[in-house]
């Protein structure tokens, strides 16, 4: 091999090397700067998130929002995963306040919407009660099927409150169809699927409730 | 070769606007100006990614053959962008939530290679450095626009959730339409492309009447007749 072959084949590899080494310092002296932010608004994103699901008293320092339960779609310690329709590993998160469970919020995954999945969460208090619940994901039509986001509508707020005590399985469903929720117009797939997958959380969460609370 | 800086701002902003005349990055643009907050957002991350690395081009290009220069340069402006992206998170992460998927994709605007290879590979450092802020402005001119007229024409308002970028901004929302019922083709993808198409028609038609102006055309019937 003559020189010239080696040099026209060295030099361009050997800037490119540089090249690429003063990219990566950059780009490493970018993320050790900004890792430390990123994890402090990952964090705060993730309590609002989870305080709108289950409004507690922000400033008391007692007020924990625990990671501790990993759910998989199988091979659960817990009776009737199957209820949660989940897809993959998700995160419940315990509330507890002075050392004691005051609730949980579960996720779910909502199969029979009118596009695809709707990810879920669902807050329940101590009691059986919902505290709220939030769409993470849809794939909903816009304009239709969207209104159960909350910035769209106020619709996802008329579940807090209720309980499978004070509203029977049975009525867990849309007025057309005689149920206790309300319906919108142009979509009733949507609403419907909702209405039962967050049922189905709560059924789940009465079979389960000592282990969800004090495990 | 060098430019004047004031060719270069005049290109940027109008005469060689990239996403006006060039048509380069209509992909970003179209999908992120639905709202002016996701405009605002994503043209400081387009001048940022487009000086920086237009800057940076510049100052390596004597080590640079023409062997390497496409991945150099590809490499270089991904470098840029991640490091965006990281910022975005870091301190403006709400809004990183609503647009941070289509930051990624400021690497794949033709604009910032375009420019990288067209002017930064051939000029110093301080006129790439200003035709990468010019360029980065008139791109996120034509986003703000088309996020205003998007925003007003599809919720009746303007400047909603500005406090997602700048957090003294909370009540900026400006209703201009009362009771307003919304227009929703302005924010879905047709919506995007048919005002794009207005506002290339606009231009043309500025360019030309100002074009007439500057050189009077004078009738070809007049001509012959002086002969």
């Amino acid at each position: 091999m003559n020189d010239s072959l080696l040099r026209s084949l060295f030099t361009p590899t050997s800037s490119l090397l540089l090249i690429a080494l003063l990219v990566a310092l950059l780009l490493g002296a970018v993320f050790e700067l900004s890792a430390p932010h990123i994890a402090r608004q990952q964090e705060a994103a993730l309590r609002a998130n989870l305080m709108e699901i289950f409004p507690a008293d922000e400033t008391d320092p007692m007020l924990y929002f625990e990671p501790s339960i990993t759910l998989s779609p199988e091979n659960s310690n817990f009776v009737n995963i199957e209820l949660l329709a989940l897809r993959e590993n998700k995160v419940a998160y315990r509330i507890t306040a002075d050392g004691s469970a005051i609730g949980i919020i579960l996720p779910a995954v909502a199969r029979e919407a009118y596009n695809g999945d709707i990810d879920l969460l669902v807050g329940i208090a101590a009691d059986g009660a919902i505290s709220g619940v939030r769409v993470l994901q849809h794939r909903e039509t816009p304009g239709l099927g969207d209104k159960i986001e909350l910035r769209i509508s106020d619709w996802i707020l008329g579940f807090d409150g209720h309980s499978l005590n004070n509203t029977a399985p049975p009525d867990w469903t849309v007025q057309k169809a005689g149920g206790e929720f309300d319906q919108f117009s142009g979509a009733t797939i949507t609403p419907r699927a909702l209405i039962q997958k967050v049922r189905d959380v709560l059924m789940f969460y009465q079979q389960n409730k000592d282990e969800l609370l004090n495990l | 070769m060098s430019t004047p800086a004031d060719s270069l701002i005049k290109q940027g902003l109008w005469s060689n606007n990239p996403a006006l005349v060039q048509l380069l990055g209509l992909c970003p643009l179209l999908a992120v100006s639905t709202s002016i907050v996701n405009a605002l957002g994503l043209g400081l991350a387009t001048i940022l990614v487009l000086a920086a690395s237009n800057l940076f081009v510049s100052l390596i290009r004597q080590q640079v053959n023409n062997t390497i220069r496409l991945p150099a340069f590809v490499l270089i402006i991904a470098g840029f962008v991640s490091c965006a992206e990281l910022l975005l998170q870091a301190y403006a992460y709400p809004l990183y939530l609503r647009i941070g998927i289509f930051i990624p994709l400021i690497v794949t605007n033709c604009t910032v290679l375009g420019r990288a290879v067209s002017f930064a590979a051939r000029n110093p450092a301080l006129p790439a450095f200003i035709d990468g802020v010019m360029m980065g402005l008139g791109f996120s001119a034509v986003l703000l626009v088309m996020g205003f007229i998007r925003e007003l024409l599809a919720s009746g308002s303007v400047f909603a959730n500005m406090e997602l970028l700048l957090p003294f901004a909370a009540n900026w929302e400006l209703r201009i339409l009362p009771n307003y019922s919304g227009f929703l083709l302005a924010i879905l993808p047709p919506g995007a492309f048919i005002l794009m198409g207005f506002i290339l028609a606009l231009r043309k038609w500025l360019d030309l009447k100002f074009t007439d102006i500057q050189n009077p055309r004078i009738p070809a019937q007049a001509i012959s007749n002086h002969e």
